[in-house]
């Protein structure tokens, strides 16, 4: 029988799953992919599409599909400025991406070796342009989709971080973490970042365990990690 | 009223040299990276060389007061560990991170070395970091919480003690709210 909700606007309730839906949620990351600056887009996708309402949908033609929740996410990390030295540990701001342009991680499970490999190449070649041999792959921070998806601070009803299946032609097992940001404070998307990271710093993987070595010979050079 | 033995100006040359600046013409100077920084204040208020009591309040009567100087900065021979990764952020150029990280707001630096210099904490206290926005991060260790400095007057913090908020900061005074948050 159909809801009120229905017969008043001609389609299912905004909690069903719908080929409206999935045209709404594909269009508004096709848009969100050249908003320029690209650093808008966490905060343009919530605002489009708030409270992670596409996350039961895939917004990629090159995704196998949503995002579960028992998958692992990993997030290569290139950058020495976002690594304790003495710990040997990510700090909480390699998860910053997140509030900008997107945290971009591969999918556990699907990723191959040699997508990886490409992918860490370029961004180590990036980095490296930037400041130098100090950058290179340091090593993998893997989290967990569920742990990203509850994370949310105390007086929170609802989720901070939302996970999507942002596929590639070239990167199948691409997929992206946005914190909600649209009219959010600076204090509370610092405080949900301590928190996410809190939630899955035990889980970083140093370059030589990763994969047997897949990303070793990417490492920052000897001597230049200052 | 300014006391009479601790002139605004010997209380900035004091300060200058406790925050290991090095000026251009100094024999000891590198020249491989100098950044300058124009250093000014003007202010209604008691101004901070007054006697202070706990936690920085002043204790001194309110007055009116100005004054700028030129601090320039080489990276290179800050002793302070702290200061100098702060220093060197001033060398990266945009996708540091490998994608599309800012390049860090010289702004921002200069804010987090100031905090890091008042609050006379140490390279085991604090550890500098950046956001891809290009805002400049001291996290307390023992994860206590960050700061967030985007050159705008202000600090971002999320602490574990105090809960989150943004507080202004004039570069001489560290706001209450940190307070607790810092090592003793």
């Amino acid at each position: 029988m159909a809801s009120l909700f229905q017969k008043l606007f001609g389609r299912r309730s905004l909690s069903d799953p719908s080929m409206e839906d999935c045209t709404s949620c594909k269009a508004t990351f096709a848009t969100a992919r050249e908003a320029n600056p690209s650093s808008s887009r966490a905060a343009k996708i919530d605002e489009a599409q708030p409270v992670c309402r596409c996350q039961n949908y895939s917004v990629s033609e090159f995704s196998s599909g949503p995002v579960g929740s028992d998958e692992v996410l990993i997030r290569v990390l290139v950058a020495p400025q976002h690594m304790d030295k003495k710990k040997g540990l990510p700090k909480a701001a390699a998860l910053s991406d997140a509030e900008r342009s997107g945290l971009s991680v591969f999918r556990e499970h699907q990723a191959t070796d040699d997508e990886i490999r490409r992918v860490a190449e370029g961004l180590v070649k990036t980095a490296r342009a930037a400041q130098g041999d100090k950058a290179g792959v340091f090593g993998v921070l893997r989290m967990p989709c569920a742990t990203v998806r509850a994370c949310r601070a105390e007086a929170e009803d609802t989720p901070a971080y939302c996970v999507y299946d942002t596929a590639e032609k070239h990167i199948p097992s691409h997929a992206e973490t946005f914190q909600r940001v649209h009219g959010v404070d600076d204090g509370l998307r610092d405080e949900r970042r301590k928190l996410l990271y809190a939630a899955v710093k035990s889980e970083f993987v140093a370059v030589d365990k990763f994969r047997n070595g897949l990303l070793a010979d990417l490492a920052p050079k000897s001597g230049s990690n200052s | 009223m300014i006391p009479a033995t601790l002139t605004p100006a010997t209380h900035l040359a004091a300060f200058l040299a406790s925050a290991e600046l090095v000026a251009t013409t100094s024999l000891t100077a590198h020249d491989s990276v100098v950044v300058e920084e124009a250093l000014e204040r003007s202010f209604p208020g008691t101004p901070s060389w007054s006697p202070r009591g706990r936690y920085g309040r002043f204790l001194g009567e309110a007055t009116s007061v100005s004054e700028s100087a030129t601090l320039q900065i080489a990276h290179d021979r800050l002793v302070n560990p702290v200061l100098a990764e702060l220093a060197s952020f001033r060398e990266l150029q945009p996708g540091w991170d490998g994608e599309e990280a800012a390049k860090p707001s010289a702004a921002a630096i200069n804010e987090a070395a100031r905090f890091a210099r008042i609050a006379g904490i140490t390279e085991n206290d604090l550890e500098p970091t950046l956001h891809v926005d290009g805002s400049v991060i001291l996290e307390i260790a023992e994860d206590i919480g960050s700061l967030r400095f985007k050159g705008d007057g202000q600090i971002i913090y999320a602490l574990s003690e105090t809960g989150y908020g943004v507080v202004p900061f004039d570069g001489f005074t560290i706001p209450e709210v940190i307070w607790p948050a810092l090592p003793v």
